[in-house]
Order: structure tokens, then C-alpha cells, then sequence
């Protein structure tokens, strides 16, 4: 009876022993079909976040064009347009009767079409994004601070620190430089500002770009939502792309600071 | 398979492991260079435990110190390869009482002559439970890297199946030694598996070496 108990015992050892075995190697090849799931919905869902990725580039990219031929197109009517309908006025009031008169007249159409010529050489770089940022972003913000001190109208502080990344990805720099244009078109439009200060500093693999100004400020929350849409909110979204952030500080009547931290990304194509 | 040609299988694929580890050591993963030490470990410890055998008739003593460097170094390896806060925390903890068991067992019921087998048996059901942890955490963030070739998975599984298998021999040991029948079988098997685990152990260095080269 005695051997008969531990027999049965050392059977139900064993069986419970055999069974945790069995279970485990159940266990393992549960966790593995679980696993390689896992992984296909894994590489799709990764696969369905570059396509979105993808299509937020193409779409920022769509963005920033159109906000360059808004470009053109004032630059195009406030400025060259001016200048050549001035050339066309001088050259209209030009009266061959009085030929010292005419001669004046003339050398100030010709200085005028030099003017336009150049500005629209100007306009033309400032378009190219390609070739601004060939020059770097250091020399594209600076070639862009020269073009807006010709107005007169501000004073712009610029200051680099750290060494420009050559191999960080020209298309990250090309976002981040039309999103500085459309910051110092905002503060043209709308900061009555006199004094922009300009930082770019490279550290620990980032480009930090901010931008300050002493205008009129506003209320960041306050802002009606189709207002922010158009903005603020693309600019969020282009850094967010970017693997950045965007931030936005600003109290009425005590300028506007924009901080924009950007990622160093090696490769142009994603 | 006779006694000493287990042993001489034995002592070789800790030996291989530990070299081909400590030759590579500074292109492993700080889990896998942990791995390595405690490989190079059992190898020193199960030499001097055949000679605490052969000399004094008792290698208990040798276990006792195995049992506890065991925990410390399985405890660094999980630390490392687990994400989350809490189970980190959970296992960077678990040190405190678990040598205190330890000690309270060398004390009061398993003398330093006696096999350490419930600290050994303590020690696996932790290793178990973080064991069940991280292939929670591998199912959590899966990578695009087959899990056969996951250095991570062969470690995991040899600890799971390893601490399950040892839980269960020394349940049933305790079992056999108190009706007076010979688990010499059973014994051969688990000689095996341990064996057989250390090999696992070996060639997650060798995996881990060739994830960091890939990644290099």
C-alpha cells in the first residue's frame, strides 16, 4: 500500500513536471507566432508612418511654395513693380525740347532699370532655395538680413555660435530657412517692430534657430483658430516633421521670441 | 555519455564561452559583458567545487557563493535589458531580501554543508517572473530582426526554461531523497540541461558580438 502511494506520488510528480515542460515549450511557441504578428503589424504600421511622413513633406513642401509665389508676387507688386512703373513714368515725361532735362531724365531711367535688375536678381536668389543653401544656412540667413535691412526700417542683430553640420540635410535647412522667411514676414506685417535679433547655434547634433523681436506682441492662446491654422500651426507641424519643436513666446506689447530646435538628419531623401 | 566525459563537455563549453566573451568583450553589450563575467564565474566556481569535492567530500560551501553571485549577476543582466521604471526598480530591489534569505537559510536551515537548494529555487522563481517580463516588454516593441537571431530571445528562453526546470528538479529531488529513491535519471537529465543552457549562454555572446559588429 505504502509503495503503492508513493508510486502514484512520484507518477504525479513526474505527470506535473512532464505537463509544466510541455506548458513551457507551448508557452515558447505561442510567444513566437505572438512575436513574428507582432512584427508584420509592426513593419506595416511602420510602413504606414513613412507613407504619412511622406505625405506631410510633400505637403509642407506644397506649403512653402505657395508661400514663395505669395513672395514673388508681393515682391513682384510693392517693389520691382514700382520700379519700373517710376521708369515708365520718367521715360513718358521725357520732353526732347529741353535735352539737358531729357538727359537727367534718361540717367535716372537707366538707374532705375539697374535697380530692378538687381532687385530682381535678388528676388530670383531669395527664390532658389537650392542655391541659397549651397551657400549654407549661416550665408541664406545672412543674404536674407541683408535684403530686409534695405528697407531702413529695422535693426537686425545676427549671431552664429558652434560650426554649421556640412553634412545635415540640405532639405531640413531649406524648411527651416522658409520658416524664418515666413517668421520675419509676420513680424513685417503685423509686430511694428525696430529691432530683430537673429541667433542660429549648433550644438549636440541641433540647429537652434530663434528669432526675437521687440514689436507689438499677442497673446498666443488668443488666437482665433482659423488665424492659427494658417501659421503658427504649419510651423509647429513643419518642425514636428523634422523630429523638432517649435515654441512660441509672446505677451502684448513685449515682442514675440520663436525658438525652433531642429534634429541633424544626415540623409536628404527619407 | 560517462561521468567525467559530461564533465569534460561540461567544463569546454564554459570554457569556449567564457573565452570567446572575454576576447570580444569590449564589442558586447554591457548585458552581454555581465553574461560574460558570470560564464568566466561558473567556470572558476565549478572547478573549485570539484576540488572542494574531490578534497573535502562537500562542495556545498562553493553552491552557497554560487547562488548568491547567480542572483547578483542575473539580477544586472535583467536591469539592463528591461525598460520599464517599476520593473526595474522591482528587480534592483528584490537584492535586499533575497540576500537576506539567503543568509537567514545559511543560518537557520540549510547549513553551509548542505546544497543551497530553496535559495536556488527563490532565486529561479524571480528569475521567472523577469523572465515573463521581458518577453512581455519583446512583445511590447518588436523589431524588424527575425527572433531567431535575437540574442535577447535565446537569453530569455534559456533563463525561463532553465529556472523552470531547475524549480521542478529540486521539488522532485526533495521528494526522492525523502522516500529513499535514486534520482540519479533525473539528475542526468538536469547535468544535461545545464549543459545545454550554458551552451544558449555561450552563443548569445557570440549573437550579441555579431548584432554590434552589424550595428558598428
Amino acid at each position: 500500500m505504502g509503495k503503492f502511494t508513493i508510486d502514484t506520488e512520484l507518477y504525479l510528480i513526474l505527470s506535473v513536471f512532464t505537463l509544466i515542460l510541455t506548458g513551457l515549450a507551448g508557452f515558447i511557441i505561442y510567444f513566437i507566432v505572438l512575436y513574428r504578428k507582432k512584427q508584420v503589424l509592426h513593419a506595416i504600421e511602420k510602413e504606414r508612418t513613412a507613407i504619412e511622413f511622406q505625405q506631410e513633406l510633400f505637403q509642407t513642401q506644397l506649403e512653402v511654395q505657395e508661400q514663395t509665389m505669395q513672395t514673388i508676387g508681393t515682391d513682384l507688386h510693392d517693389n520691382i513693380g514700382q520700379l519700373l512703373s517710376l521708369t515708365s513714368l520718367t521715360l513718358n515725361s521725357i520732353e526732347l525740347d529741353d535735352l539737358q532735362k531729357a538727359r537727367k531724365k534718361i540717367d535716372a531711367s537707366i538707374d532705375l532699370t539697374v535697380r530692378s535688375i538687381k532687385e530682381l536678381r535678388l528676388l530670383g536668389k531669395l527664390l532658389q532655395g537650392d542655391q541659397l543653401m549651397s551657400l549654407g544656412l549661416i550665408e541664406a540667413i545672412q543674404h536674407e538680413i541683408n535684403w530686409m535691412e534695405k528697407s531702413g526700417k529695422f535693426e537686425i542683430i545676427y549671431e552664429v555660435n558652434g560650426i554649421e553640420d556640412q553634412q545635415n540635410s540640405s532639405e531640413n535647412n531649406l524648411i527651416l530657412f522658409r520658416m524664418m522667411q515666413e517668421i520675419l514676414n509676420n513680424i513685417i506685417k503685423h509686430a511694428f517692430a525696430t529691432q530683430i535679433v537673429i541667433k542660429l547655434e549648433y550644438l549636440n547634433n541641433t540647429t537652434h534657430l530663434q528669432i526675437a523681436d521687440n514689436g507689438a506682441g499677442f497673446d498666443p492662446e488668443a488666437l482665433p483658430a482659423a488665424k492659427k491654422g494658417m501659421g503658427l500651426y504649419n510651423m509647429q507641424k513643419r518642425a514636428g516633421i523634422l523630429g523638432g519643436t517649435f515654441s512660441i513666446k509672446s505677451h502684448l506689447g513685449e515682442g514675440t521670441c520663436i525658438d525652433i530646435v531642429i534634429p541633424h538628419t544626415k540623409h536628404d531623401k527619407r | 555519455m560517462t561521468y567525467i566525459t559530461y564533465f569534460c563537455v561540461y567544463f569546454t563549453i564554459l570554457l569556449v564561452s567564457s573565452i570567446f566573451g572575454m576576447v570580444n568583450f569590449k564589442k558586447l553589450t554591457v548585458p552581454f559583458k555581465i553574461l560574460t563575467l558570470f560564464l568566466t564565474y561558473t567556470f572558476i566556481s565549478e572547478i573549485v567545487a570539484r576540488v572542494f569535492a574531490l578534497r573535502f567530500r562537500n562542495s556545498s560551501p562553493v553552491y552557497h557563493m554560487f547562488v548568491i553571485a547567480n542572483y547578483y549577476f542575473y539580477t544586472a543582466i535583467f536591469y539592463q535589458l528591461l525598460r520599464g521604471s517599476i520593473i526595474r526598480k522591482v528587480v534592483i530591489w528584490t537584492i535586499i531580501p533575497f540576500s537576506c534569505f539567503w543568509m537567514i537559510n545559511i543560518l537557520f536551515f540549510q547549513h553551509i554543508n548542505s546544497f543551497p537548494s530553496y535559495s536556488l529555487m527563490v532565486a529561479c522563481t524571480l528569475f521567472i517572473v523577469y523572465s515573463l517580463a521581458l518577453f512581455m516588454q519583446m512583445l511590447e516593441t518588436p523589431t524588424e530582426i527575425a527572433i531567431f537571431k535575437q540574442n535577447i530571445f535565446w537569453f530569455n528562453i534559456s533563463a525561463l526554461f532553465y529556472s523552470v526546470v531547475l524549480v521542478a528538479f529540486f521539488s522532485i529531488s526533495s521528494y526522492m531523497v525523502k522516500h529513499n529513491i535514486s534520482n540519479i535519471p533525473i539528475d542526468t537529465v538536469v547535468d544535461v540541461i545545464t549543459a545545454i543552457n550554458y551552451a544558449l549562454l555561450g552563443f548569445t555572446i557570440i549573437a550579441d558580438k555579431r548584432q554590434s559588429v552589424k550595428t558598428a
